[in-house]
């Protein structure tokens, strides 16, 4: 019995260390909200509807526009692959909004939350009920009090409708009616910003006074203010280790790092004039006036958990390393998987974070586009600027090799991951083709550094003090000059005792791997004339080819993500059109599919407006796909080709869909003025019969379609095909479908 | 018979097999209707033919106006699309007209019979027949879709009648024929409208060999047979040299 128990309790002791060391990313649950599933026309024509038919034109104007407006915006945020719903999160924030609204069911039951993936310390409102809390902020606050106030602020700007008054007072202004006829261009934005900071101290004024209803302390509602002052610092702040990269035998100078930060100072203008927040020294004035004579005890931090908090606050934090490496800020994820690494020293998620951290860096050191990604150390203050120093001071060769050293250390300890196996190989790959051709230049065993050009050759640098005081004056200096010398020697050549203890086999065959690629791109940089001409008269065939009979990729099967479609008429105000465009998509999406079966391609679409509140499976895989498209076109756009941050969740997606071919498509249709219609009609004119054609010339707009469509294989992450094309014409519907049946028959045709 | 297997093999596989240009749709059947400004010399659709000499003379007489016609040409044809941007096809073209003619021999038919010098008016049929080959530009869409241009050449055969119309009949007695060759420019949209209908509008330009020296020609022929035949050569090149196509088609898988 004692040994079942004791087994039970071995299972369950690895379960929670498993537990501890595997991060599963943060992901959508339950059903679909209806905001994610009504369409946005439908949202828009409910809300037009209630809005008072008693208010003045102007009024109802304005605010039409803003629901039009804001209802798309708002859809598109929905789907930009930042939100989540009914995750561990926002399940975490109801439960305090519930304290907050306890006696107030009315707002209990119109307010829905959700998570939204970015780093920045921010939450919002919106006019239709939703509040939206970013994973930057949830990382950064103390309790769950301090949380409780925000909610708090935020309810308030819904219930006063500050979105829609603000939108409507800002119409006024830069339309100069009523009260703001005749003001300057200084005064419009002076009033606007104004109007904006009346709107914020309503929110904290109104917001305390909901949140004092609460059990919570008051001194966390003061001290949340802290966490917006500080918002631009990361998480924490503690010393970058200079020792955080070494290994036994791999040591990184460390003249490398900053022996003394920047203090820390808070950034915030207290000037506020052209802001629409107020100052938070005013902010946190307005609040202490308002605590100064409350008895706070009694209160507490935490109502809901506190142990449910700093779970939460954990998954924020580990979500932040994968925002910052989506977002290609690999200075700020090395940074923040440091932090997590204090109190999580095994944790393979922010282990992995430094890995992919360090390959972004030696991807674009190499590619000599580091200022690119780069933030210039001088700016940082805190801890973190040594992170910005460090990478400012090595060399892309160096940082490639460490870059390595740290990805071969990861995989011994964590085996078959493909991830950690597919950047190995890219970074071995990218120290031969840009540094290293020979592994000769690196130690396989520990090393002295021995002389031979002077009197002490047969000696070891390193002598005792008995030693030091036998030798003469001027061996002593030579001595002396010896060793600053071996230093810097040593600083120079460190990363050779890189790979001490990692060349198995399994680094030579990466080697050997990497070297053929390098010889045949050798060969490839290097052909002879006769062989360019050769390859380019090739090319020139092969091109003539694809123009006439288009490419032939043989793909059975296709996964579209969110086809877009976008109606722009630049000669309008509001040049956006939402509601033609909605139905623009809808109808191709229809298009794709009629296509897809006209042609026997095997199509899942993933489109915004036609998912089902079943599909949140679908949804998260969408996020995980739409996320990865974001990090890749930045990459794309640098010439950059790397592996992705999310391997592994793509490897899972391809196995599900049954294709490693994604795609994403979207179409604009563009309407502008004519140019040089007058001239037109003046020639016409000149030649009567043609006057008919003329004014029909000068009358009617010009039109563009733009179009473009990508095809990523995820399990290279490189594009197969990446066409776009601006076709002159109206988007009609023969065109769209005509072009877009050309696409798929050329991604579907075997030649 | 080989050759018809062929093309039936042809059109059989087109049919069938995975196709490119509008929605894989390659076979189109078109009619196209031209026209252009007949201002110098009218175009009289009906042909009225002589009734009678004198009578001749007299509408002659008091008629001389000159009318702003419409010249006409209609085609039917055949386009297949045989790649993204390219199309190969033939049209069957038809056009009639009406000349006025002048004597200035005084023979008239078969018979030798002598006649005050007199007007005709006389009747043009002439038929085409063309290969053609259409460029479709990517710019503005995929082939059978958006702005085109095609050159094409063919043959001609032009038929010259006069017309008698008699109170109780009609006379038509041919009086000469010729043949030629055609050459065609176009540059013309197309658009497609429910996924098989095409509409395209186009302005052409038409060369009729021997058009430009039939001028001289004329001037320097000896026989009313050579006149006639160059001035109705002139006729037609004038009326197909520019003209505006209208057309619709049906797009076949």
């Amino acid at each position: 019995m004692k040994i079942l128990i004791y087994s039970f309790l071995l299972i369950l002791t690895c379960q929670i260390t498993i537990a501890q060391k595997e991060y599963i990313s943060l992901q959508s649950e339950g059903n679909m909200p209806e905001d994610f599933t009504t369409l946005s026309s439908e949202q828009y024509t409910s809300q037009k509807e209630k809005i008072n038919k008693n208010e003045e034109r102007f009024d109802k104007k304005a605010k039409e526009d803003f629901y039009l407006q804001s209802n798309f915006q708002l859809h598109d945020l929905l789907y930009s692959g930042r939100v989540l719903y009914n995750d561990k999160v926002s399940q975490y924030i109801k439960k305090i909004a519930d304290v907050v609204l306890k006696k107030n069911p009315k707002l209990k039951k119109e307010l829905r939350y959700y998570t939204l993936k970015s780093s920045m310390v921010n939450a919002f409102a919106t006019d239709q009920g939703m509040l939206f809390f970013n994973l930057g902020l949830i990382a950064q606050v103390e309790n769950e009090a301090q949380l409780a106030m925000i909610i708090s602020h935020e309810i308030t700007h819904y219930s006063h409708k500050h979105a829609v008054n603000r939108f409507v007072e800002k119409e006024k202004i830069i339309q100069k009616k009523g009260i703001y006829r005749g003001i300057s261009w200084e005064e419009k934005i002076k009033n606007m910003s104004s109007y904006s900071k009346e709107n914020e101290m309503e929110a904290d004024l109104e917001g305390f006074k909901r949140f004092a209803k609460t059990n919570y302390s008051y001194e966390d509602a003061k001290a949340v203010f802290n966490v917006l002052k500080y918002s631009y610092l990361p998480f924490d702040d503690i010393e970058f280790k200079k020792d955080f990269f070494n290994s036994e035998h791999f040591i990184i100078p460390n003249t490398y790092f900053l022996s003394k930060t920047q203090n820390i100072g808070s950034l915030e203008k207290e000037e506020d004039d052209n802001s629409t927040h107020p100052s938070i020294s005013k902010r946190i004035d307005y609040i202490n006036k308002k605590v100064k004579d409350k008895d706070n005890s009694n209160r507490v931090s935490f109502i809901v958990s506190e142990k449910k908090f700093k779970e939460v606050q954990r998954i924020a934090r580990h979500e932040l390393c994968d925002i910052y490496l989506n977002n290609i800020q690999y200075e700020k994820a090395l940074y923040n998987a440091y932090l997590i690494l204090q109190t999580e020293p095994n944790d393979i998620h922010a282990r992995k974070t430094v890995m992919k951290a360090l390959y972004g860096m030696t991807k674009y050191q190499n590619a000599d586009l580091f200022y690119e990604i780069h933030g210039n150390y001088e700016e940082k203050e805190g801890a973190s600027q040594s992170v910005y120093f460090f990478t400012d001071t090595i060399t892309s060769k160096e940082l490639n090799i460490l870059s390595l050293n740290y990805t071969l250390r990861l995989k011994e300890e964590v085996t078959e991951d493909k991830e950690i196996e597919l950047i190995s190989q890219d970074l071995m790959n990218e120290m031969v083709l840009y540094h290293v051709q020979d592994l000769d230049i690196f130690y396989t065993k520990p090393q002295k550094v021995v002389h031979k050009n002077d009197n002490l050759e047969t000696k070891s640098t390193e002598l005792d003090s008995l030693e030091y005081a036998q030798l003469s004056k001027y061996d002593k200096i030579k001595y002396n000059q010896r060793k600053k010398k071996d230093v810097i020697d040593e600083n120079l050549s460190f990363y050779k005792s890189a790979f001490i203890g990692l060349m198995n086999d399994d680094f030579n065959e990466s080697f050997d791997k990497a070297l053929t690629l390098f010889k045949e791109k050798d060969k490839e940089d290097n052909l002879t004339s006769s062989q360019l001409a050769e390859k380019r008269k090739k090319k020139k065939k092969h091109d003539k080819l694809i123009d006439r009979k288009g490419h032939a990729f043989g793909i059975d099967k296709l996964v579209v993500i969110d086809p877009s479609y976008d109606k722009i008429d630049e000669r309008k105000k509001q040049n956006r059109k939402f509601e033609s465009a909605e139905q623009a998509q809808l109808n191709l999406d229809e298009m794709i599919k009629d296509n897809a079966k006209n042609l026997g391609l095997d199509i899942v679409v993933m489109d915004d407006n036609t998912f089902k509140s079943n599909e949140t499976q679908k949804y998260n895989d969408f996020i995980v796909l739409n996320n990865w498209l974001a990090e890749r076109a930045f990459h794309l756009g640098n010439d950059v080709s790397m592996v992705n941050i999310n391997q592994n969740q793509l490897l899972q997606i391809q196995k599900n869909y049954g294709t490693k071919y994604i795609s994403w498509l979207g179409y604009t249709g563009i309407r502008r003025k004519k140019e040089g219609a007058v001239w037109y009609l003046c020639i016409s004119a000149i030649y009567f019969p043609l006057l008919p054609v003329g004014i029909a010339y000068a009358a009617t707009p010009k039109y563009d379609t733009n179009l473009y469509f990508v095809v990523f294989d995820i399990k290279k992450g490189e594009y197969v095909w990446l066409y776009t094309q601006q076709l002159d014409g109206k988007d009609s519907k023969s065109l769209v479908k005509g072009t877009l049946y050309d696409l798929m028959y050329q991604v579907k045709n075997k030649r | 018979m080989r050759q018809k297997l062929l093309f039936f093999l042809l059109i059989t596989l087109s049919y069938y097999s995975q196709a490119q240009g509008f929605l894989g749709r390659k076979i189109m059947i078109k009619y196209n209707f031209h026209t252009s400004l007949a201002i110098s010399n009218p175009t009289y659709n009906k042909a009225i033919g002589i009734k009678a000499l004198s009578y001749q003379y007299q509408e002659k007489e008091s008629d001389n106006v000159s009318n702003i016609g419409l010249n006409q040409l209609h085609e039917l044809g055949v386009d297949y699309i045989y790649n993204r941007t390219h199309s190969i096809g033939f049209f069957l073209g038809m056009t009639r007209t009406s000349l006025d003619y002048q004597y200035q021999n005084k023979q008239y038919g078969s018979a030798l019979i002598l006649y005050n010098p007199y007007d005709l008016r006389i009747k043009l049929y002439s038929y085409n027949f063309e290969v053609k080959w259409t460029k479709y530009y990517k710019r503005t869409g995929v082939a059978g879709l958006g702005i085109y241009r095609v050159w094409s050449i063919g043959y001609l055969n032009n038929n010259i009648y006069d017309r008698l119309e008699l109170e109780n009949k009609t006379i038509s007695s041919k009086l000469n024929q010729f043949n030629g060759m055609v050459i065609g420019f176009e540059l013309g949209k197309q658009k497609i409208y429910y996924d098989q209908f095409a509409v395209n509008i186009a302005f052409c330009m038409r060369y009729v060999s021997g058009g430009i020296s039939a001028y001289s020609d004329l001037d320097n022929s000896t026989t009313e047979q050579d006149r006639l035949k160059y001035k109705s050569k002139i006729r037609l090149a004038n009326q197909q040299l520019f003209t505006i196509k209208l057309g619709v088609g049906y797009l076949i898988k």
